[in-house]
């Protein structure tokens, strides 16, 4: 195995615990959504939608990354 | 009760105070329970996290370039890594200080023509509750401290209750003095109807 093969490896390597980390990261994102869900039980109010907006914009950002990454990593 | 404390107030995103909102419901309310006053902790609370997030935002703009020059000389990093590393950043930021105002947003505190509630979000997996009659109110007090806590109007609020019940500890809410006024109101009001009741 000469050096370029191993760079190769220890790049694909560090592809995959990229992924493996924003896969991580996105779960996070959906346990927001969730939180926010179990939260607005508690308290409904008129400007509760926005929050739960912004949680979904998140989540789909979160999931947006992973995409991005398996393309350009 | 005094006039001030019957001002009708909308809530909305940063609303720390209002009195009598119409537009607001919470879990286990009852039919005939109307919400008078209802808290959250001042606005301030969450300038720490304001400027965190500040600081974090230009975190990619000034550490990152002398994070990458440094590694340069071991190591080139590709262009594509830069690009995620940088996106995934930004929105880590975002989450951080949106999970941030989520429990802000929903730690409150409600105080009804029945009773006083304070519900905490301490993480997903746990929930305080506390709530007591205001029949059971004993003795209400509050301390402003600091300079801050005297130009910005906040400070806690105790609230003594009978019995086994824990008392109340409404920590840096806006209005303390008015707050006092209303939960006292509220209680001897309380106390009335259940005399005249009787």
């Amino acid at each position: 195995m000469d050096t370029q093969q191993i760079t190769g490896i220890g790049w694909m390597a560090i592809k995959i615990l990229t992924v493996v980390g924003l896969s991580l990261y996105a779960i996070y994102g959906a346990i927001i959504i969730r939180q926010e869900e179990l939260m607005s039980k508690v308290l409904a109010e008129t400007s509760e939608p926005i929050l739960r907006f912004l949680s979904i914009i998140h989540f789909i950002a979160s999931l947006a990354v992973i995409v991005l990454a398996i393309i350009l990593l | 009760m005094s006039e001030r404390a019957h001002e009708i107030t909308k809530t909305n995103l940063l609303t720390s105070f209002a009195t009598w909102p119409p537009n607001l419901r919470f879990e286990n309310q009852e039919k005939n329970e109307t919400v008078i006053l209802f808290l959250r902790q001042h606005l301030i609370t969450l300038v720490p996290i304001v400027v965190l997030g500040a600081i974090f935002i230009l975190v990619p703009m000034v550490v990152f370039p002398i994070f990458l020059k440094a590694l340069s000389t071991t190591i080139n990093v590709p262009v594509g890594y830069v690009i995620i590393g940088t996106i995934f950043w930004y929105i880590a930021v975002f989450g951080m200080l949106l999970a941030k105002f989520l429990y802000w947003f929903f730690n409150i505190f409600i105080v009804t023509n029945e009773r006083i509630i304070d519900i905490d979000f301490i993480n997903l997996l746990y929930k305080d509750v506390a709530e007591a009659q205001l029949s059971r109110v004993q003795d209400i007090s509050y301390n402003q401290k600091g300079i801050f806590g005297t130009i910005f109007n906040y400070g806690n609020v105790t609230i003594q209750t009978a019995g086994e019940i824990p008392n109340f500890e409404f920590e840096i809410v806006p209005k303390p003095n008015e707050v006092v006024d209303i939960v006292g109101d509220a209680a001897k009001l309380k106390a009335k109807n259940g005399e005249d009741g009787h």
